[in-house]
């Protein structure tokens, strides 16, 4: 069966703030995982699904995905999502936005 | 994403409890399967730290919607894939498996929390005919049978 997987993955913080930027992407066949805004959430819940969150991109960065991570100066939880898969040695492509 | 834009709805992605727990390299499972103890409490943990995220969203007023993935064992919400002879050495059972009226795992564990949590919400799977390959879409009066017929549905539901 033909594999219906994107094999190419952007995260992002808040897709509204980069909607064509995350548009482009996803035209280029990207699929798209979005940061929630943990802010409300308590630092134990925040840094659990962040936890989770670098699960996932572990597995798919194991399975020959591209990821790559959008992110701007202000972007407290892909910062830590960024921390989270550095500490685990994960390469993946961060583009910087102003 | 154009009919949840078009209903004014934002969206919060949920994680998938099934690439955390099992990876991506899995067969097509089943719910006798994601039945596990270790996977459910995978799920319960993961869905009481997704309803914490959430209340404060219905605090303020928001009309909370979960959309679920046709027959999915973990995802479904109407129906969910089922065969409780599926185990040890891998068979083909057909591309059209056995579905029964009951929720996967995962949504579940979801409803559960934030019932808890004290979220009110609406649910509904996505119909399978716009997420699988036709001889994977069973004929069921559950859900819609033809692509359009299933959008219609999305967007009556969504107030789109």
């Amino acid at each position: 069966m033909k594999d219906m997987r994107a094999k190419k993955l952007i995260v992002v913080q808040d897709r509204h703030m980069n909607e064509e930027l995350v548009k482009g992407y996803m035209l280029e066949g990207f699929g798209v995982i979005e940061v929630p805004d943990f802010s409300k959430a308590s630092k134990t819940s925040a840094d659990y699904l962040l936890t989770v969150m670098a699960d996932e991109i572990q597995e798919f960065l194991k399975d020959g995905e591209q990821v790559v991570v959008l992110q701007t100066k202000k972007d407290k939880w892909t910062h830590q999502l960024l921390s989270k898969l550095s500490r685990r040695k994960l390469g993946v492509a961060v583009q910087e936005l102003s | 994403m154009e009919i949840l834009e078009a209903a004014h709805y934002e969206l919060m992605q949920l994680p998938c409890p099934g690439t955390s727990f099992t990876g991506l390299a899995r067969w097509w499972f089943v719910y006798e399967q994601h039945d596990s103890v270790s996977y459910r409490r995978h799920c319960a943990k993961l869905a009481k730290a997704t309803a914490g995220l959430m209340r404060p969203l219905w605090d303020k007023g928001y009309d909370v919607v979960i959309i679920g993935l046709g027959i999915s064992p973990s995802c479904g919400v109407r129906m969910r894939q089922t065969n409780k002879a599926w185990r040890g050495r891998p068979f083909d059972i057909g591309d059209s498996a056995s579905v029964e009226e009951e929720k996967g795992v995962w949504i579940q564990e979801l409803e559960r929390a934030l019932k808890k949590e004290g979220v009110k919400f609406r649910m509904l799977d996505i119909p399978p005919v716009l997420l699988y390959p036709p001889g994977r879409v069973p004929q069921v009066a559950e859900y819609p049978s033809v692509e359009a017929e299933a959008w219609k549905e999305m967007r009556e539901f969504l107030g789109a």
